[in-house]
This record gives C-alpha cells, sequence and structure tokens, in this order.
C-alpha cells in the first residue's frame, strides 16, 4: 500500500514537469474549430515515460498498474489542460488488448509506434456499440461514431455484430472501404467512420468482447472524471489569481462579494467532485463511478462558464487559458456519458443494488 | 427625410407589418439568414453595407430616427414591430452603432453642422462607426478611462488604447470617451469625441475571440490630432453624452429574439435526436419553453409602458438585459447538453436525424456566442448593482 502511494506520488510527481513545459510550448496552443492530429514526436516523449503502456500486464510489458494510478496522472493531465487523446487512444484501446492477450499489438501501443483508436460508439447519447457494424465472411461494414485521434496509419478496434454475437476486430484505418468524416474536438478530432466490406481480423468474441469493452469504458469515465477535476481546480485556480489581481472601482474584483461567492460554490463542486472519482477508482462499482463521471462532467463545464464571465471580456478572448479549459471541459464533459445520462446510469446501478 | 418620403408611422400597426415583412421576404437574401448552424447570424464588412443600403433605398433604413433626419420617424411601437418583423424573418443582426448609437446622440446633443456631415454618411453606409469606450483597465468602470486627449490650438491630441472595440477593423470612424481634464469626480473631465480611424497615428490589433472569429480589436492611438470641431456635446461633459442612450441599447439587448432563435434550435435538436419521449428532456425543454413565453410577455409589457409614457427607459430596463442574457446562456447550455457527443465538438458537425434529414449544426459556436452577452454593455452584475439601488432601494 505504503508503495503504491510513494509510486503515485513519484508519478504525479514527473507528470507535472513534463507537463509543466508542454505547456509553456508553443506547441501547447490549439486552434479553434479545427481538426488537430496527434503529435506523435509528444506521444513518443509519453511512451517513454511508461504512461501509454500504464494499465496493461506486465507479461505483455505494461507496468499493470491499477486503474487507480492512471487517474491519478489523467488528474494532473487536466490540471495542466492537456489536449491530448490519452483517454482516447492509451487507457481505452489498452482495456482491448490486455483482454485479447495479444503481445505484439500491446508492444506496439506501448513504444507509440503505431496509433489505436477503439471504434465502439454506434450512436449519439447511448453506450450501445454491437449493432451498427456487422461483421461477415471476414469483413466488416456499418458505422462507428465519435471516433478519437483516427490517424492515417492508425489501427481501429471495432465493436461489431455477428452470427456468433458481439466481437472486437483489428482493421487498419487506411484499408480499402473506410471513410471517414471528421471534426474538431479540444483533444483533437472524432470521426463518423463508415466501413464497406472491409477486411479484418478477429481480436475478441462473445462475452469476453463485450467485458473488454465494458472495462474500456469503466476507465475511460474514470479518467475522465479525474482529468475534469483536476481540470476545474486548475481553471477556477486561474479564476481566482486573475480576481485577486484585477482592479476595477478602486478595488480587488476579488473584494466583491457577489464574485467570492461564486468562487466558493465552485470549490464545493470540484471538492465534490474529487471526492467523488477517488472513491470510484477504489471502488470500481457501477455506482461510485457513474456518480464520479456525472458530478465532474457538470462541475467542470459550470467552472469553465463561470470563469469566462468573472474574466469579462479576457475571458471571451482566444488568447485566455479559460478557453482552453473550456473546450476540454466539454469534449470530456458531454463524451463518455454525459452528466444527465450519468445521473441516470448512477440511479439504475443504486435501484439494482437494493435489489440484490 | 428618408429617400421615399414616405411617413409609414402614420400607417395602422397591421398594415406596417405586412408590409415590412412582404419587403423582407422579397429582398432579404436567403443565404445570408439565420439558421440552426448559425442561430444568431451577424452581418459585416460588405455584405452588411450592402442590406443597409437596401433598407435605404426602400426608405427602410434607421427606424428610430426623426423623418427630418432621414429616418422612419417610428414611434417606439412601431420600432418593436420592426424589430419583431426582423427576428420572424431570420435576418442577420448588424451592429450598426452609427445607426443605433452614434446617429440618436448626434441628434440629440450634436451641432448641425455635425448633423449635416454625419448623418447621411452613416446612412449611406459612407462612414461605418464602431464603440471606442473601454480601456484595458477601465472596464466595468468605465469612468477609470484614460486616454487623453489635450488641446492644441484647434485640435485634440489623443493618445492612448481602447480595446475590445467591436469590428474596428471593418469600421471607418471611432466614436470615442477620452480624458480632457482631470476634477474631483472621475466621471468628469470626459469628453465625446469622434475621430476617422484614417487618422495618422492610430494603429487597429485584432484580438480572436473564443469562437475563432476577429470581432473585437484593440486601438491604439498615438499623437493622434482630431479636428476639435469633432466634440459632440460641450467639453469635460462626455459622460452625460454617452450615457443618454444606455437605456434604449438595454431594451434593444433584452430583446428576446436571440434567445428564441436558441430555443428553435433546442426544439429542432429534440426532434433530431428522437428525445420527445424523454421525460427529464421534455421537462427541461418545457421550462425553457415557458421562461421564454413569461419573458416575452414582460419584454412586451415593459416596453408598452415606455411608449405609453413617451419617456426614455429607466434603470428598471436593466431587469430585461439580466433575465434575456440569462435565459440565453442556459437554453445554449441545454442545446449543448442534450446534444451529448455533439455537444464535445468543437465547430462544425454533421448530426444524423431519428426520423429527419441531417442537420449542420454547430452547438460550440452558440455557446460560445452566447457567453459575452451577460458581459458587454454592463456586466450582469453591474447591471443587478443597478437594480438593487435605483429600483429596490437597497443601501450600499
Ligand atoms: C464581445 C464583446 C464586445 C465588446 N464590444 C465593445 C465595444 O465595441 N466597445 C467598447 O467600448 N467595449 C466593448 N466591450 C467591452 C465591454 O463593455 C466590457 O467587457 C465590459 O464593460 C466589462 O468590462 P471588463 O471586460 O473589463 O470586465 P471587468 O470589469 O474586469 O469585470 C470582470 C468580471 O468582474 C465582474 N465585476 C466587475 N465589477 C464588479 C462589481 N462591482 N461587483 C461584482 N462584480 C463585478 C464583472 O461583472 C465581470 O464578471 C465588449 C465586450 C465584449 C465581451
Amino acid at each position: 500500500m505504503q508503495e503504491m502511494d510513494e509510486f503515485i506520488a513519484m508519478l504525479r510527481d514527473s507528470a507535472e514537469g513534463f507537463l509543466a513545459d508542454f505547456q509553456a510550448s508553443p506547441g501547447a496552443k490549439t486552434e479553434i474549430a479545427v481538426p488537430r492530429p496527434l503529435n506523435r514526436e509528444l506521444w513518443t516523449a509519453m511512451a517513454e515515460l511508461g504512461w501509454l503502456g500504464l494499465l496493461l500486464p506486465e507479461s505483455q510489458g505494461g507496468l499493470a498498474l491499477p486503474v487507480s494510478a492512471a487517474a491519478e496522472l489523467a488528474d494532473v493531465m487536466g490540471r495542466y489542460r492537456f489536449p491530448v487523446p490519452y483517454i482516447e487512444a492509451a487507457i481505452m484501446p489498452a482495456q482491448i488488448l490486455a483482454a485479447a492477450d495479444n503481445e505484439a499489438l500491446a508492444a506496439e501501443l506501448i513504444s507509440g509506434e503505431t496509433l489505436f483508436s477503439l471504434a465502439w460508439q454506434d450512436r449519439a447519447g447511448s453506450d450501445a456499440a454491437f449493432a451498427a457494424c456487422v461483421l461477415s465472411d471476414g469483413q466488416i461494414s456499418g458505422q462507428k461514431s465519435f471516433v478519437a485521434a483516427v490517424e492515417p496509419g492508425s489501427q481501429l478496434l471495432v465493436c461489431v455484430s455477428s452470427v456468433n454475437g458481439p466481437a472486437i476486430v483489428l482493421v487498419n484505418s487506411d484499408a480499402d472501404g473506410i471513410t471517414a468524416q471528421r471534426s474538431a474536438t479540444a483533444s483533437g478530432s472524432f470521426c463518423q467512420l463508415s466501413f464497406d466490406k472491409v477486411t479484418c481480423t478477429p481480436l475478441l468474441a462473445g462475452t469476453g468482447a463485450e467485458q473488454a469493452l465494458a472495462s474500456a469504458i469503466a476507465a475511460g469515465r474514470l479518467l475522465a472524471s479525474a482529468f475534469l477535476s483536476g481540470l476545474s481546480r486548475a481553471c477556477l485556480r486561474d479564476t481566482v489569481d486573475y480576481l485577486n489581481q484585477r482592479q476595477q472601482f478602486g478595488r480587488k474584483l476579488s473584494s466583491f462579494q457577489s464574485v467570492s461567492h461564486r468562487c466558493v460554490d465552485m470549490h464545493i463542486h470540484i471538492e465534490l467532485a474529487e471526492a467523488v472519482w477517488r472513491v470510484a477508482a477504489e471502488a470500481g462499482d457501477e455506482a461510485s463511478l457513474s456518480a464520479a463521471k456525472a458530478r465532474a462532467s457538470d462541475t467542470a463545464q459550470d467552472v469553465c462558464r463561470q470563469a469566462v464571465q468573472l474574466h469579462g471580456a479576457m475571458g471571451f478572448t482566444e488568447e485566455c487559458s479559460v478557453g482552453e479549459y473550456l473546450r476540454l471541459a466539454l469534449q470530456y464533459g458531454n463524451w463518455l456519458g454525459s452528466a444527465k445520462s450519468m445521473r441516470r446510469a448512477f440511479q439504475s446501478a443504486r435501484t439494482a443494488e437494493a435489489l440484490a | 427625410m428618408n429617400s421615399l418620403n414616405v411617413n409609414r408611422d402614420e400607417m395602422d400597426d397591421a398594415d406596417f407589418r405586412a408590409e415590412f415583412r412582404a419587403f423582407l421576404a422579397e429582398h432579404y437574401p436567403a443565404e445570408l439568414k439565420q439558421d440552426f448552424h448559425r442561430p444568431f447570424r451577424r452581418l459585416r464588412g460588405e455584405p452588411a453595407n450592402d442590406w443597409q443600403r437596401t433598407l435605404q433605398k426602400h426608405g427602410w433604413r434607421a427606424p428610430a430616427w426623426p423623418r427630418e433626419s432621414g429616418g422612419m420617424g417610428l414611434s417606439f411601437r412601431k420600432q418593436l414591430i420592426y424589430h419583431e418583423e426582423l427576428e420572424h424573418a431570420g435576418v442577420a443582426r448588424i451592429i450598426d452603432l452609427g445607426e443605433t448609437q452614434l446617429g440618436p446622440t448626434i441628434i440629440k446633443m450634436g451641432s448641425p453642422e455635425q448633423s449635416e456631415y454625419y448623418l447621411p454618411r452613416i446612412l449611406n453606409c459612407e462612414h461605418v462607426w464602431c464603440q471606442g469606450y473601454s480601456e484595458p483597465n477601465a472596464g466595468s468602470d468605465l469612468a477609470s478611462l484614460r486616454t487623453s486627449a489635450e488641446l492644441d490650438g484647434d485640435e485634440f491630441v489623443v493618445n492612448g488604447q481602447k480595446i475590445w472595440t467591436t469590428h474596428a477593423n471593418d469600421s471607418t470612424h471611432i466614436f470615442t470617451l477620452v480624458r480632457t481634464g482631470k476634477f474631483e469626480k472621475k466621471q468628469q473631465g470626459i469628453s465625446f469625441l469622434l475621430i476617422d480611424l484614417d487618422t495618422p497615428g492610430i494603429s487597429i490589433r485584432p484580438i480572436i475571440n473564443l469562437a475563432g472569429e476577429d470581432e473585437f480589436c484593440e486601438v491604439f492611438f498615438e499623437n493622434v490630432r482630431v479636428p476639435k470641431a469633432n466634440l459632440v456635446g460641450e467639453l469635460h461633459q462626455g459622460w452625460t453624452v454617452a450615457k443618454a442612450l444606455l437605456g434604449y441599447e438595454r431594451v434593444w439587448i433584452g430583446s428576446p429574439a436571440l434567445a428564441g432563435k436558441a430555443l428553435a434550435l433546442g426544439e429542432h435538436l429534440v426532434q433530431q435526436l428522437g428525445l420527445e419521449d424523454d421525460r427529464g428532456v421534455m421537462d427541461e425543454l418545457a421550462q425553457l419553453q415557458a421562461d421564454l413565453h413569461d419573458y416575452r410577455l414582460l419584454y412586451s409589457r415593459t416596453c408598452d409602458a415606455i411608449a405609453d409614457s413617451g419617456k426614455a427607459p429607466g434603470p428598471e430596463v436593466s431587469m430585461l438585459k439580466v433575465y434575456a442574457s440569462e435565459l440565453l446562456h442556459r437554453l445554449t447550455e441545454f442545446n449543448v447538453e442534450i446534444g451529448a457527443e455533439y455537444g464535445a465538438v468543437v465547430g462544425d458537425v454533421e448530426i444524423g436525424g431519428v426520423s429527419t434529414a441531417d442537420m449542420q449544426a454547430d452547438l460550440y459556436w452558440q455557446l460560445m456566442m452566447a457567453r459575452p452577452v451577460t458581459i458587454f454593455a454592463g456586466a450582469n452584475e453591474i447591471q443587478r448593482d443597478i437594480l438593487a439601488k435605483t429600483v429596490l432601494g437597497l443601501q450600499a
């Protein structure tokens, strides 16, 4: 236990240094409404830190850390508004490769040499994943929505249905028969993918596929919650710094009660968000995980929107850090379960627990 | 007199409405309409000027100006109809500060020479005006502004900086508040000065906003020489000159038009995403629908009272700005939330329809463009201070 605590402290520490350097670099600035390719040099540096294989078993060359350790890292990433698809292209695909027990692919992911994307979602606002794409005769056809970090040469892990039930298969994003419609997000892009008889390699089938996807989504949700919690904290801190320094009417803005009380309310919500994701990280149950994602999604979007207001016109500029927080809050707050849908999931999980 | 010399103020309200509606249907370009992709679309630059000239040609320009100044001379009630019809037709907004702010100021406080020179040039868009009030250290506390204008013979010499100047990069002129003297109260010693943006010593730097657009700018003044004749009103009395129109500004910013567009988008999204059976979503939508419905009634009631009184709006109209802008916030946030993953996209996205055709939307844009409405023209915190003090009598 103590060993783990020390390790996590070290992980957070080294992440702070790395992310602070990145944030100060020109590459950290993101353009609005422009899909952005993943920075491969940065990705390789993250691989060297061991981040890509954090959760993979040692037998596959990973660090075999618990998902709570990855959540710690995501919290730090949020604090540095790290606009890189770590959850999308490292954490979630790794859960699938771990389940598939595929050492060769895992090695490619860990080294950062190959990019992986999990193409799971059938449609907006739903966890349905195995209906919109069909496998037959070794080829897949259908649609996938909101697939993050698809780049030339990426490997796609696609959730499909087959006569034998659900399956997860591997296809290269450059393969014939794939068309992509891309839109911008804070961490890069989402693709709407269409598959027309694309030849694939099977990875997982049946309940194995379902369980692997469930653990990928759960890990994604947990990390997104931690990321949003860290992000909210940093956005509030930046706002407090601004209010302490900006003067109007011969006083600091921080001295106006209608301003300071709002900051306190935001702080309470951030404390709630952190309390919940930390418990979810240890317990891993459906109820606390859903609660964590709901709380963090709401809190981050609310904090960032209020931060715009409290910065005045400055908050409405592209230059100000608030916009970067806000765009990330929108991404991780509305993807992998919006606050509303996560509250509903929380309610169902609670009801199920009460009945059990 | 407007170019057609018709007096539409004498028309019956219903006829007036019908005629303007028909005019807009015939003349407003369909491709410039507000739509679900750009529900709060604004025009600027040439498309804006073209449309203003079309209005001018047909006698529909400057509804609030007196006829002898070249406007339509409409009563406040008819102006409301005019704005309702613009909203109804989905006409994009134009920030024409020459028409809405400077013109009325000159008419009220300017010299005859200023009226004669500037007003026709505003109407035909030869001059396009922006508003240079805010400075880096003078935002909510506008009276602490420091850009200085010192008299040197027949000219003022202007030095300093303005910021957040909307569309300075599309304008030919700027009306400014500048410091001409130091007195005990900081509201004194401010003057209202008209400046041609072509004057040597002026530089403009656009600032990119949260939606990625270069709508506002910084404007720098370095030894800019401005004729003394460009002073509007008395020297040192600029604060009073600028304040004279604030009430009307708050009435127009309080218009339910933007909220109406955001709600229409929300209603369409609910259908597009097949959420009609989702009780939670429908309850929230019902709340927003009722809020906008009730607000429209409050808005008409307040505007009717202003029209009946024949007086300028009082401080109570701050409530319009507060409610309308915060309702707009809630509406655009609702649209993002029900959009689920589409709400995570920054920019254009195709939203697949459940039973309808796909729609192109940009939920990020509408969320962002709603943000500054609670900030500009007196931030809502400041409006609440005004209401607390003047309407409720809460003592500081
Ligand atoms: C999109 C946009 C367009 C604009 N266009 C123009 C333009 O064309 N010309 C022009 O001159 N200006 C323009 N402005 C500037 C606008 O008038 C100012 O932003 C506004 O006056 C607020 O000033 P500020 O931005 O400096 O914020 P600040 O005054 O620094 O305020 C920051 C925050 O603190 C709050 N605050 C300040 N004082 C108090 C208090 N006493 N009590 C409680 N809270 C307080 C504010 O409400 C705000 O939330 C524009 C602004 C925006 C956002």
